[in-house]
């Protein structure tokens, strides 16, 4: 087999990025180009010379876009060779092609692909290396394209211009589309034919670190990159094409099985139905988590002979959960005594599936076994359950990317979909997932694994399940069964000696491969660790130089090959090696569970070494030792990440190699400063700069490790999108956001060096300079931010101006600043909580007029507005909008409240003097006042003493109406309290809270609403918009009603949980409900609904009515109405027990 | 009955090729074609009658048409259900083999899609999938004719027949390629190789080599892979190669090496292992009679 099949053959079979370089005469047959020819019969008017070249093409004349019509016709009508359908039929991480052929996206439609074209230097491909959606760029256009923007060059000049303005560019990805790791394979390439020199193509792929290049069908060219390439081993040429090399290749190539299948992808559900996924669907969603369909849970292959090296390689190296699964149907793991809990926790969650807390969130030490609990959980859920399962690691999947997927497999008859994310991320981002997909309706159960948590509230909650350390007698007892089942007697014995040892680091220590060699104590893990390494890593070749024959020769005999240790005997490695840099790297992004790009990692190891660096170490490394994984990020191979092989692994490494904090951040640092958004990784390469400053946040697993690092990582942002236009609205945000932290952090001086009052304006000064900056450029639209992300900055606003604001108060500054940096936070805070059901930005309309009044700076009339403030936060926050997550947060901001509001009480002659002043807060004071017995417990009904309390406050509210009708908090208060005086419930307390029969009272309500809305302005929370909505529908104008209802549910996609919920009902009067007649049927199992005395029309769901079967024309009956966010619809009776 | 119009398209297809190709490009096909009533066993034929136009008699042909309109349009395999149906139909499927277990999901999606049940019984239910399946094939070959008009272009016609007369001159008949492996054998001096079996299992990856080779590369490129295959198979006959035994018996001539080699042949594994240790014992000059295998 010739050198370039095997190293392409390898590379194929240990799945790294190979792309291929299609030359204009790719399609040559028997030396002859029969559409070449013909297009210069066209050009020239006379038969073609025998050995006609592309170039001759230009030179010709120039051609016209008839002249590309037709030739696009030809290639249209072309039939490629065999041996062409085989180089098509591998699996390529992209094409980049200087022929103008468009039929190459069709040619690479097999093995079910979904090919994409790149057609320009500002063009992106949506997967940089994906093999199922293989990206083409074309270096010069396409003919087909004449007409069209980026058409193919049409002279000489043209394609000078074309080439410097796209080819070149288009080129540059090549080498990071193929990665060092990977291959770049030219095919059809005859230089002296095609319109690219061939030093200009190899110049685009040398550059260090750079892929190895096969050139197939190589011609003796003259050219120095050949010479120097050749020579130092990255350009291997082949003079037979690529096509006959294949064939006559005695290894079978795999080209028959899918790169992507979509027939693959049958989900059984329960009652015998089944889920077939659209090939298009599964490919977006396998982008960004893997589909556990009916073969993930096929009985694995059985091979006794090698079940126990199996077994130790399943301890050793988990991989992904697919083969995680595999090994727990092989019986390779025990199960925990939490999984129980795991599972029946996520079955009671998809039973209860309107629930809004619909997450699970599995939280423990690293090596606790987290990861085989959540595999085995996805197997369950599949087995028993037949429920569709997703299964993420690494990153959390955004709402929207899985939307689809969960509404699809509703359709096919499935109870609910169960969502597991295997990657140690915060709480948080689990629960925003849950809420995205909750706020469109779907049946959905967030599963997620996160580092171990320390708060006792969290704790406590059932939803967050602890995966302990130490194993129970039962559990070891399994652990020794299973061992020595395998084998290990010796451990299996130990570990019934055990009152509680390590789980994995056990099985860690033993099992791997080359760790039972080593004698280790019990407690010293790190010391095995690195020992380990020494072992494997004893030598390193040195820099590959260029040797001629002759050494090439000696060194294969083994002479020359003198060796370099890369570690001194319990001396370390030296700064400047790129080898000790790249276990640095690695390690300590692996510390945080955080597997780096691997153009990212190169780039940054060769920042740092400058002309030092050397691949030679980095490939040996990699190759040689078992210390690294590459692994794909994704399903489809479309990013290409390293990581440690075993978290806990890279944790015992830092411990030992990295123990110097302060070098453990300028290695993160160097990481994230080598991000770039011109990279074809750029979403990857961002995506790893935001998981590890997710990670690095005092909120994450290793608390508050990295905080004297804060200053540092926000300006190395800075940096980043000054210098480098790395411009993204997550990164904006976390600039300020670390800047902020820094500050937290400095108010600790027993942790951080604390900062001079100078420096601390400077740092938030420059915070607010970055969300100033990031605010305009989204309202400029040129920056990208989803709904979500605008809503961060503005509490990232908000929390800046709070601050400082309190930063001045407790410098005493003058009352005048101190209130108008108040006063933009309070805005900002009012616009954050108006669309979100988060509890961030309450906090910080709490802190911020709580820090102020504390430091007493503030005059009588500006501490009163504060205590309102806090007062009608407090009361927004307890109406019903928080989940469970933000109320108990909320609990322990009332908890430090307390002693504020504390005797806050108005005396007469203060409000006498307030009201002169500031009248809005001093009604908003004295009627919260006589109503605070009414608010102080919001999650019971109110007594009858209470509903008189509120109708006393009403009343002294009304009759100032004309002084509040613009003030938000006394609006607000008239709104709650009016509720409670004209139905004796709470608003929005619970779900359906029953609207007032009578006309009069809606026709108030609506009124009072409308004006709270006006007065929030963008402000306005959507629970009262939604109020208004649903009043305005049925006493105003209905097609307003609607567009308000068309508005509301735009605005909270993704974003609010209680978008679907239905919160407001209409009972009929006599209970026995509306009837209305069934007009059409909007969608699949949505109907319209014309009700009987009402202008407008409802909608109706067909699983709400199952007995009745709906269609068109018929009556429907004992109905109420009910309001989300989307509008009306029919509520049956039946469904809550009112129906008799 | 849609069969018939399969059939009648299948007979204009080969009209089309034989006037502008060849007359040999599309045979017949001889199998049972199905039959009134339509029954389990019609779609049975049906699927052997699909499964046999697809991959044996308009293979080639269809390899070309492909890529012309309107069958152009079609990505990916062409009717790939075919090929599993006849698997779930005609071969024993093991149910621990996960290709096996992949091919009767196929089939039984496709049933499920086509006749509401992945297990039809009743002839309602296979009277439904043969309708759903003579139509595919139908619609297929009645666009493969109308891919023929490219072949009258004017323009392009001359090279699509140069293509499709070049793969047809690639389609090695089987016994073309006997004589390389009977030149190989002499070469190598080994004579115990049953050609036509040799010849058979190997089949496909040297039509592979022909198709894909330039045309003066052909000779020696499928020389190069035969001789592989018949080392490879002279290695596997024998549990030592021919350079092993050479240095343990310290043979000095190809006929003696071939003589060795074929000793092995045509015995049992148990066979071989005993003759095996007699000539290791032989060698080591420490022989004791043992019984049969030592006698030999």
């Amino acid at each position: 087999m010739t050198n370039a099949l095997e190293k392409l053959l390898e590379s194929f079979e240990s799945d790294h990025p190979v792309v291929l370089f299609l030359g204009q005469d790719f399609f040559r047959v028997e030396e002859s180009e029969s559409v070449l020819n013909a297009f210069m019969e066209r050009l020239e008017g006379k038969p073609a010379q025998p050995e006609a070249k592309w170039r001759d093409v230009l030179r010709a004349r120039n051609i016209t876009t008839a002249d590309y019509q037709w030739l696009s016709e030809r290639f249209d009508r072309r039939v490629p060779t065999e041996g062409l359908e085989k180089v098509f039929d591998l699996a390529w991480s992209g094409v980049f092609t200087t022929s103008l052929d468009h039929r190459i996206a069709g040619l690479l439609e097999t093995r079910g692909r979904l090919p994409e074209t790149v057609l320009a230097a500002d063009h992106y491909s949506r997967a940089p290396r994906s093999k199922a959606r293989p990206a083409i760029h074309y270096a010069f256009g396409r003919a087909i394209d004449a007409e069209r923007s980026s058409p193919p060059p049409k002279s000489s000049i043209e394609l000078k211009r074309r080439l410097s303005a796209h080819t070149v560019p288009l080129l540059n990805r090549l080498r990071e589309t193929a990665t060092a790791l990977g291959l770049v394979v030219i095919d059809g390439f005859i230089p002296e034919s095609d319109w690219l020199e061939i030093d200009v193509l190899l110049a685009s792929v040398s550059e260090q670190p750079a892929p190895l290049v096969l050139w197939f069908g190589a011609t003796h060219t003259d050219s120095e990159f050949i010479e120097q390439m050749v020579g130092d081993g990255s350009l291997v040429c082949e003079t037979r094409s690529l096509a006959e090399v294949l064939g006559t290749s005695a290894r079978p190539l795999a080209a028959e099985t899918p790169v992507f299948s979509s027939a693959e992808g049958t989900i059984s559900l329960p009652d015998n139905r089944f889920f077939n996924l659209p090939p298009s669907l599964r490919l977006r969603v396998e982008a960004v988590a893997a589909v556990v369909d009916d073969t993930w849970t096929d009985s694995p292959d059985s091979s006794p002979s090698q079940v126990k090296e199996l077994f130790e390689r399943f301890h050793g190296d988990f991989g992904g959960p697919r083969s995680v699964v595999e090994g727990i149907l092989r019986g390779f793991a025990i199960q925990r005594d939490f999984e129980n809990r795991l599972f029946s926790g996520t079955d009671l969650l998809l039973k209860r599936s309107r629930d809004v807390d619909s997450f699970v969130i599995l939280h423990g030490q690293s090596g606790t076994g987290k990861s085989i609990a959540l595999a085995r959980l996805a197997m369950k859920l599949r087995t028993q359950l037949k429920v569709p399962v997703l299964f993420s690691w690494g990153r959390v999947p955004l709402a929207s990317e899985l939307d689809d997927f969960c509404e699809a497999a509703e359709e096919s008859g499935a109870p609910g979909t169960v969502v597991i994310c295997d990657g140690s991320h915060p709480p948080d981002r689990y629960i925003d997932l849950t809420i995205g997909l909750k706020s469109k309706g779907r049946r959905v159960v967030v599963v997620g694994s996160c580092y171990r948590i320390e708060d006792e509230e969290r704790i406590k909650d059932q939803s967050y399940i602890y995966a302990p350390e130490k194993l129970t007698p039962a559990e070891i007892s399994s652990l020794s069964d299973l061992l020595v089942k395998y084998g290990h007697v010796s451990i299996g014995n130990e570990a019934t000696q055990l009152s509680g040892e390590y789980f994995l680091p056990l099985l860690y220590r033993h099992l791997t491969a080359s760790r039972r060699r080593l004698a280790g104590g019990m407690s010293n893990e790190a010391r095995a660790a690195e020992g380990t390494i020494r072992i494997r890593a004893r030598n390193v070749p040195r820099r590959k130089t260029q040797n001629n024959l002759l050494a090439e020769k000696l060194i294969a005999a083994g002479l020359g090959l003198q060796s370099e240790p890369i570690f001194e005997d319990e001396v370390g490695l030296e700064e400047s090696d790129a080898a000790a840099r790249l276990i640095d790297y690695v390690m300590v992004a692996g510390r945080l569970d955080c597997a780096i790009p691997v153009n990212l990692l190169l780039r940054s190891l060769r920042k740092a070494g400058g002309e030092d660096f050397d691949i030679s170490q980095i490939a040996f490394l990699f190759q040689e030792l078992d210390l690294f994984r590459w692994r794909a990020g994704d399903p489809e191979g479309n990013s290409y990440l390293v990581q440690p092989r075993l978290q806990l692994e890279a944790e015992l490494i830092c411990r030992k190699r990295v123990a110097d904090k302060e070098r453990e951040l300028g290695c993160l640092i160097s990481l994230i400063s080598a991000v770039r958004s011109s990279s074809v990784d750029e979403q990857a390469e961002i995506q790893f700069a935001l998981d590890v400053l997710h990670k690095l946040h005092r909120d994450g697993p290793r608390g508050k490790a990295y905080q004297s690092g804060y200053l540092a990582i926000a300006r190395t942002l800075t940096s980043l999108r000054v210098e480098h236009q790395v411009l993204d609205a997550r990164l904006m945000l976390q600039e300020s956001a670390f800047r902020r932290e820094t500050l937290f952090a400095s108010d600790k001086p027993d942790q951080v060096e604390p900062l001079s009052d100078e420096d601390r304006d400077v740092i938030l000064n420059e915070a607010r300079e970055v969300v100033e900056f990031a605010l305009s450029q989204i309202a400029a639209k040129k920056l990208r931010a989803g709904r979500k992300a605008r809503q961060n900055f503005s509490v990232e606003r908000a929390s800046i101006y709070g601050f400082l604001a309190v930063g001045l108060a407790k410098r005493k500054a003058k009352e005048q600043d101190i209130w108008s940096h108040y006063q933009a936070a309070r805005t900002a805070v009012q616009q954050a909580i108006s669309g979100s059901a988060e509890y961030h930005p309450i906090d910080v309309g709490l802190w911020t007029p709580a820090d102020i009044l504390r430091e007493e700076t503030l005059s009588e009339v500006h501490a009163a507005e504060l205590r309102a403030d806090i007062l009608f936060t407090l009361d927004q926050a307890s109406s019903g909008i928080l989940g469970k997550e933000g109320l108990l947060a909320l609990h322990t901001r009332k908890l430090k409240l307390a002693s504020l509001l504390e005797n806050s009480a108005l005396s007469d002659q203060a409000f006498n003097e307030l009201e002169l002043i500031n009248p809005q807060v001093a009604y908003f004071l004295r009627a919260r006042e006589m109503a605070a017995e009414v608010l102080v417990n919001s999650s019971i009904d109110p007594t009858s003493k209470e509903v008189a309390l509120a109708y006393e406050a009403v009343k002294f509210l009304e009759e100032r109406f004309e002084a509040i009708q613009s003030d938000v908090r006394s609006l607000q208060l008239l709104l709650q309290l009016k509720w409670v005086h004209l139905t004796g419930k709470r608003l929005f307390a619970r779900d359906r809270s029953r609207i007032p029969q009578e006309r009069s009272d809606q026709q108030q309500i609506h009124s009072i609403v409308s004006d709270l809305n006006a007065a929030a302005g963008e402000g306005a929370r959507n629970s009262y918009r939604l109020l208004q909505a649903a009043l305005e529908w049925l006493v105003g104008d209905v097609h307003s009603a609607r567009e308000q209802f068309r508005d509301l549910g735009h605005d909270s996609d993704f974003e609010d949980p209680a978008r679907v919920l239905r919160r407001l009902l209409l009972e009929a009067p006599g209970g026995l409900g509306f009837t209305g007649k069934i007009r059409r049927q909007r969608s699949e199992g949505h109907w319209e609904v014309q009700v009987s005395g009402f202008s407008g029309e409802v909608d109706l769901l067909t699983r709400d009515f199952p007995a009745d079967d709906p269609r068109p024309g018929r009556d429907v009956r004992s109905f109420n109405i009910a309001f989300n966010y989307l509008g009306p619809i029919a509520d049956p009776i039946s469904r809550h027990g009112d129906k008799t | 009955m849609s069969f018939s119009r399969a059939q009648v398209a299948y007979l204009q297809l080969r009209r089309r090729l034989t006037a502008c190709v060849s007359e040999d490009v599309l045979p017949d096909v001889t199998i049972e074609p199905p039959k009134d009533p339509v029954d389990e066993l019609a779609f049975l034929r049906l699927v052997a009658w699909s499964y046999t136009v697809l991959h044996e008699t308009a293979k080639l042909s269809l390899g070309v048409l492909r890529h012309l309109p309107p069958l152009r349009d079609r990505s990916g395999a062409l009717l790939p259900h075919v090929r599993a149906l006849r698997t779930w139909t005609s071969h024993n499927l093991a149910f621990d083999s996960k290709t096996d277990i992949a091919t009767i999901r196929t089939a039984i999606a496709w049933f499920r899609a086509n006749c509401g049940t992945g297990t039809p019984s009743t002839n309602t239910h296979w009277s439904q999938c043969f309708e759903v399946l003579s139509n595919d094939i139908a619609t297929l070959l009645e666009h493969a004719v109308r891919a023929c008009d490219a072949f009258e272009d004017p323009t392009d016609g001359k090279g699509l027949k140069e293509e499709f007369e070049r793969r047809l001159g690639r389609s090695w008949e089987g016994f073309r390629f006997d004589a390389f492996v009977e030149a190989a054998c002499k070469l190598l001096g080994y004579s115990g190789v049953d050609v036509v079996p040799f010849r058979n299992k190997h089949l496909q990856a040297w039509r592979d080599v022909v198709e894909l080779s330039e045309p003066d590369a052909i000779d020696a490129n499928l020389t190069k892979r035969v001789e592989a295959d018949v080392l490879q198979h002279m290695g596997e006959a024998a549990p030592l190669t021919g350079a092993e035994f050479q240095a343990l018996l310290a043979l000095s001539t190809a006929q003696e090496i071939r003589a060795c080699l074929s000793a092995f042949r045509g015995n049992s594994a148990a066979d071989r292992k005993s003759l095996l240790d007699h000539i290791v014992q032989v060698a080591a000059n420490e022989f004791v009679p043992t019984g049969e295998a030592g006698e030999r």
